[in-house]
């Protein structure tokens, strides 16, 4: 999967990048951060315009069936192929039905695969990494053995693999993408809870007498929040694509769904004669993706506190 | 160190054979029946299906199917493709120079650019060539694999003809994969050289060589890049498990022989023995990677020798 | 003629066949020197070839012949050996430029077995027919030319067929061809352990293979087969070498095959490519080829190009100069292209179709099938999915088969008010105004199951579309072939495509013959005691009237009992450079053939 896995650094190779280090868990010094971090964002071009671009794209989304000039799966067949015009300004493909429409369409699916595939990754995730990280030992050598093993692997086969047992069609895709990339977000997060739990508050927190849940809840997750929000915000586009690839494979959305990956795949057979039935949903996908991870990028600026003037 | 290599190869091994453990499974879950595959639409009677499927072992309970395969592959043997009856060895032999040079030749791109881009980006701070060259890799990082690769397909090796757009052997069917993924690895090379070298620009250490009169492109070549590596290393080791991941979708637009594909053919066949071989393949080789970027890390960094 | 008449490059020609020949460059200097040179020039020169080439149109029509089934002689005659349709006229003694050429063919997708014995691929086959010699050649439907038989007689009744074989061929590894080669073929075919399909369907009832003497063989069926003969010109009956088979053991077909053609495998990385060099032994050409002796190409390349855009380029770029499955949408524009040749013949056989489980409900109700039938718009689908270039289907099999009835075309036409009326006369009624039609509170509902193949996906979508004009509601389920085979051979489907090239009609069992149902190839599971006689009656009989007449009424109760609707009559379409001359084609338009062929510069 093509991926900006990198984005947040390896746990534990870079001891001057780890976010927990310099976070304090006072309530006040917390507010300040994230406003600060707001702040910073703010100011951020880059990050400015990728908001844009994701707000935009929800719009779309949501609002599709009211935007949308026409019907996403009725068959024009005498319209068919047609390059864009003032009728159809993306073109038609190959049954007649308006690219753009499709694409807006397309866009609430892309959304859905991008936001629920993240979330299972989270929810996997963040848990096995906040278990490996805070109790340590044997827990943690298993699961960190787990997730190398998973990791021995490039994520799309193994996304494919788990499609293949779990059958095509969007829910599945979403399934599998999520599931592919546990192994990154378990990683970050362990990484981090290991530099917060060597802060002190967490051993004055043991010895107070808050059961250990509580403190993994309570305190630890929310200094961890900050990379988990990058690195989200970073992998959505990484899911998009991936869900993308996985219809260039076949295994995908059904037809007609006008999911983007899919419109790509129906579109290779024509390039030479008909463009615009590739080229449009390939450049919604780099758009969409272009937005979070401009947006990603700016939040990872603005939460690093070592920027801060 | 050397303790350190050898209790990483050792942790290595169970490793590996949870991977094959677990891939094994995997593809059992898959919904079908290879010997129905191997058949496909033509005509065949029940009795020679179960023939087919005699032949293939798969009546055998799954420890016996697995240990067979385990035992087998200590003696170098990966057994016969079901789909193709060709030694899986074989098949491996082939596909695996196509893959390895393919790999090779995008990381050296993405090398090539990444690194420059990210200098040139670092030295430039903040200026509107620092701007343009991230955008340029932030796009690299959001464009699909396949698009890039049909794009780059039509428009040099269909409309120009600089190129040939399909199969391996000779460079010059190397081009245009590699640049499709060496493209996309480039983007998250440039951007991690640039923020390291920033950090190291910031340093103490810059400011006494520059103090000490040193030319600036000593100090970058000396004590920069040297100290900026290091990030960029862990970086280059995962990437070249992501380029095997790419290589998978370039393989099919391209046309080459590779692993990759042969990877998917097998997952979509459920050909075990074809699948098992080449994830031993695959771990032994991510595992040597990761020990290779862990050593190398060491070796850079003396403050990191032990996890 | 006088040899320092001639230029360097004829002179030359003419001493490298002497070589060729056994003639020391000393002695054909004396020679061409001496009063009976120049008849040796003439001599030698003959061996060169043919009159110099002009550019020659494509060989094969690319128009479907008009079914003429009155004037050629169905496979039903009992055959016996056609005087050659050729006369091989031995050019004229003047010298020719080299012909040659690097052939560079693009398959469409891969395959893992190269045994045509063994082989379900016609990719597989289209290679196999230049390496493994077929015992006849089928030059038009129903005559037959000779191969490695120089001559056969069959018995009245088609039970006995008797093969006399050539006496001069040589397999590749240097042993002879001879009648137990034939009978080691054959009995290795219907051998369960070589799990033959197409090859082994073929050979029909078989019972035995015997040896007479050296050079002949006599073949026995169990019951009456009038295809054998048609199945005897197929690659997958080719003579294969005895000795290579038991040398390479597994290994044979998978990375070896070894004949007595033309061609020699010299190497094959299955998925990827093949090389096939010329046989410099070669001298059995059958008199319906152009020429006799080694082949004029200094090789062919076969390469695997999956994706359809990139392998029309490589015709365009001149990468690949002869590739196969044109996709429709590339036609036009290839058609245009002055470097390229665009050969489109319909492929014998039956076309795209839609499979209908007769067993499953809903579709195991008639009204239901014949609203499926008369609701599909088939021109619609034609201009649609295969860009105007694939004609409308009528039948189960494609006109240019022999028995084709063009009155199948009147029949069930597309009209979706009939289609509408046969569901509602059924009890199927829309009641909650979803537009999709209810029974006894069930909606319509149907399962299309298709391999994630472009095609099928846009052909699913179609039918899709167009069901649901009439009230039914189709579930598309597109899966990988794990998943998909299970789901087909279990009958967990009620639709699901198909195509099938044969060039005898008796390839209708394979749709709708019991024998194939319940997992097998007829996926309609359709099982019906009247249509299996009509099929076995039909094999039978040797009178071509009575065949045409069984399979006519065949035709007729396919489309009667709506068991399956065929809706696009696949064409093979190839396109290929300029320059490419004198190939042949079989009649089903499947496997080119490349003996002849050599490429001019142009």
């Amino acid at each position: 999967m093509s991926e900006p896995a990198n984005s947040v650094p390896m746990s534990g190779r870079q001891p001057a990048e780890s976010f927990g280090a310099t976070f304090t868990s006072t309530m006040s010094a917390r507010r300040t951060l994230w406003s600060d971090a707001f702040a910073r964002l703010r100011r951020n071009h880059g990050a400015m315009l990728g908001a844009a671009g994701l707000l935009l794209l929800i719009l779309v989304a949501l609002l599709a069936s009211v935007l949308a000039p026409y019907d996403p799966i009725e068959m024009v067949p005498r319209d068919r192929l047609q390059s864009p015009n003032p009728q159809h300004w993306l073109g038609t493909d190959i049954f007649g039905r308006d690219i753009l429409t499709r694409l807006m369409y397309g866009a609430q699916i892309s959304l859905l695969v991008g936001v629920i595939s993240v979330t299972i990754s989270i929810l996997i995730g963040v848990n096995l990494g906040l278990i490996a990280g805070y109790y340590g030992g044997l827990l943690d050598t298993l699961t960190m053995r787990l997730i190398d093993v998973m990791l021995a692997f490039p994520g799309i086969l193994l996304a494919l693999a788990i499609v293949a047992v779990l059958g095509p069609g969007l829910f599945n895709v979403m399934i599998a993408v999520g599931v592919a990339a546990v192994p990154t977000y378990a990683r970050v997060v362990r990484g981090a809870v290991l530099s917060v739990r060597q802060n002190a508050y967490v051993d004055a927190a043991l010895v107070v007498g808050c059961k250990n849940a509580r403190i993994l809840f309570r305190h630890v997750l929310p200094n961890v929040l900050a990379p988990i929000i990058v690195i989200a915000t970073l992998r959505v586009g990484g899911a998009i694509i991936s869900g993308a690839a996985l219809s260039f494979l076949g295994m995908g959305a059904q037809p007609p769904t006008p999911e983007w990956g899919a419109m790509l795949t129906e579109g290779r057979n024509y390039m030479r004669v008909a463009w615009w039935i590739t080229t449009f949903p390939g450049l919604a996908i780099m758009v969409t993706v272009l937005s979070m991870n401009l947006l990603g990028d700016g939040l990872r600026d603005a939460l690093d506190p070592r920027l801060r003037v | 160190m050397l303790n350190y290599i050898r209790l990483r190869l050792v942790l290595a091994v169970p490793t590996i054979i949870l991977v094959t453990i677990l891939v094994f499974l995997m593809l059992y879950a898959i919904p079908g029946d290879p010997a129905s595959i191997f058949a496909g639409d033509k005509p065949v009677t029940p009795e020679l299906l179960a023939q087919i499927r005699e032949d293939m072992g798969l009546n055998r309970p799954l420890y016996v199917q697995y240990s067979d395969f385990l035992w087998r592959a200590l003696h170098g043997d990966l057994g016969r493709s079901l789909q193709s009856r060709r030694p899986v060895m074989d098949a491996i032999m082939l596909a695996l120079p196509n893959t390895l040079e393919l790999a090779v030749a995008a990381m050296l791109f993405a090398i090539a650019l990444g690194v420059s881009m990210g200098v040139i980006s670092a030295l430039k701070h903040n200026t509107w060539l620092d701007t343009l060259s991230m955008l340029t890799s932030l796009v690299g990082i959001s464009m699909p694999i396949f698009w890039l690769s049909l794009l780059l397909i039509l428009v040099f090796a269909v409309n120009l003809r600089w190129f040939p757009s399909i199969g391996e052997g000779g460079v010059d069917r190397l081009v245009l994969p590699a640049a499709a993924l060496g493209l996309i690895s480039a983007a998250p090379t440039a951007r991690l050289i640039r923020s390291s070298m920033l950090e190291v620009l910031q340093q103490e250490y810059v400011n006494t060589a520059r103090a000490k009169g040193l030319h600036q492109t000593t100090i970058i070549a000396r004590h920069v890049l040297k100290n900026a590596f290091i990030p960029a290393l862990t970086v280059m080791g995962m990437e070249f498990g992501n380029l095997l991941g790419g290589a998978v979708i370039t393989e099919t637009v391209f046309a080459r022989l590779g692993l990759g594909r042969l990877y998917v053919e097998g997952i979509l066949t459920k050909d075990f023995p074809m699948v098992q071989g080449l994830t031993l393949l695959i771990a032994v080789i991510y595992v040597m990677m990761n020990l290779l970027v862990d050593v190398l890390y060491a070796y850079f960094d003396p403050r990191i020798r032990y996890e | 003629m006088d040899f320092n008449q001639l230029d360097s490059q004829t002179q030359a020609l003419l001493l490298k066949e002497a070589n060729r020949r056994g003639i020391s460059r000393r002695d054909f200097l004396r020679l061409v020197g001496s009063s009976a040179g120049a008849a040796i020039v003439a001599y030698l020169a003959t061996a060169c070839g043919a009159p110099p080439p002009t550019p020659a149109p494509p060989p094969p029509p690319t128009s479907v012949p008009a079914p003429a089934a009155t004037s050629v002689p169905p496979t039903g005659v009992p055959p016996t050996a056609v005087p050659p349709t050729v006369a091989p006229t031995r050019p004229p003694a003047t010298p020719t430029p080299v012909r040659t050429g690097k052939l560079v063919y693009a398959w469409s997708s891969p395959f893992d077995d190269l045994d045509p014995n063994a082989t379900t691929s016609t990719r597989a086959g289209r290679l196999g027919i230049h390496v493994i010699e077929p015992l006849v050649w089928q030059p038009k439907a129903g005559q037959f030319a000779p191969g490695l038989a120089a001559s056969w007689e069959a018995s009245p009744d088609a039970t006995q067929y008797t093969f006399k074989l050539r006496k001069d061929v040589k397999f590749h590894d240097g042993t002879p061809f001879d009648a137990k080669a034939v009978k080691f073929t054959f009995d290795r075919i219907v051998d369960p352990a070589l799990k033959s399909q197409t090859a082994l369907s073929l050979m029909g009832p078989y019972k035995s293979t015997e040896v007479i003497d050296d050079y002949t063989v006599k073949v026995t069926f169990k019951q009456p087969y009038a295809p054998f003969l048609d199945s005897c010109s197929t690659p997958y009956l080719g003579i294969t070498s005895p000795a290579a088979v038991a040398k390479y053991g597994k290994d044979y077909g998978v990375t070896m095959i070894v004949g007595s053609g033309p061609f020699i495998l010299k190497s094959f990385k299955p998925g990827s490519e093949a090389v096939l060099v010329p046989n410099p032994d070669y001298k059995w050409a059958p008199d319906i080829m152009k020429h006799n002796g080694p082949p004029y190409l200094e090789s062919i390349t076969w390469k695997v190009i999956q994706e359809t855009g990139t392998r029309t380029g490589t015709v365009e770029t001149g990468e690949v100069n002869f590739i196969e499955d044109v996709p429709t949408v590339d036609v036009k524009r290839l058609k245009a292209n002055p470097d390229i040749v665009v050969l489109a013949l319909a492929q014998g056989g039956s076309g795209e179709s839609l499979m209908m489980n007769v067993t499953r409900p809903p579709t195991d109700q008639l009204a239901v099938r014949r609203a499926i039938q008369q609701a599909i718009d088939k021109k619609g689908m034609s201009d649609a999915v295969f860009d105007g270039v694939y004609p409308v289907a009528c039948s189960i099999i494609q006109p240019s088969i022999f028995g084709y009835d063009p009155e199948t075309c009147k029949m069930y036409p597309y009209d979706l008010a009939a289609a509408k009326k046969s569901l509602a006369d059924a009890g199927w009624v829309d009641t909650n105004n979803d537009g999709i039609v209810e029974k006894g509170g069930q909606p319509l509902a149907l399962d299309l199951y298709f391999r994630q193949l472009p095609l099928n996906q846009s052909m699913s979508q179609y039918v899709q579309n167009q069901l649901r004009k009439v009230g039914i509601n189709v579930n598309l389920i597109g899966l990988e072939r794990a998943g998909y085979f299970d789901a087909v051979r279990a009958g967990k489907h009620h639709l699901q495509f198909w195509w099938e090239t044969f060039t005898d009609p008796d390839g209708v069992r394979i749709m709708v013959h019991s024998s194939n149902a319940g997992g097998g190839t007829n996926r309609n599971n359709y099982v019906n005691a009247e249509m299996d006689k009509l099929i076995a009656d039909a094999a039978a009989t040797s009178d071509p009237a009575k065949r045409k007449e069984l399979y006519a009424k065949i035709q007729k109760k396919v489309l009667d009992e709506a068991v399956m609707i065929n809706l696009c009559d696949d064409q093979s379409i190839y396109a290929y450079r300029k320059g490419i001359q004198d190939f042949a084609m079989d009649i089903g338009g499947n496997y080119p053939y490349f003996y002849d062929t050599f490429i001019a510069k142009t």
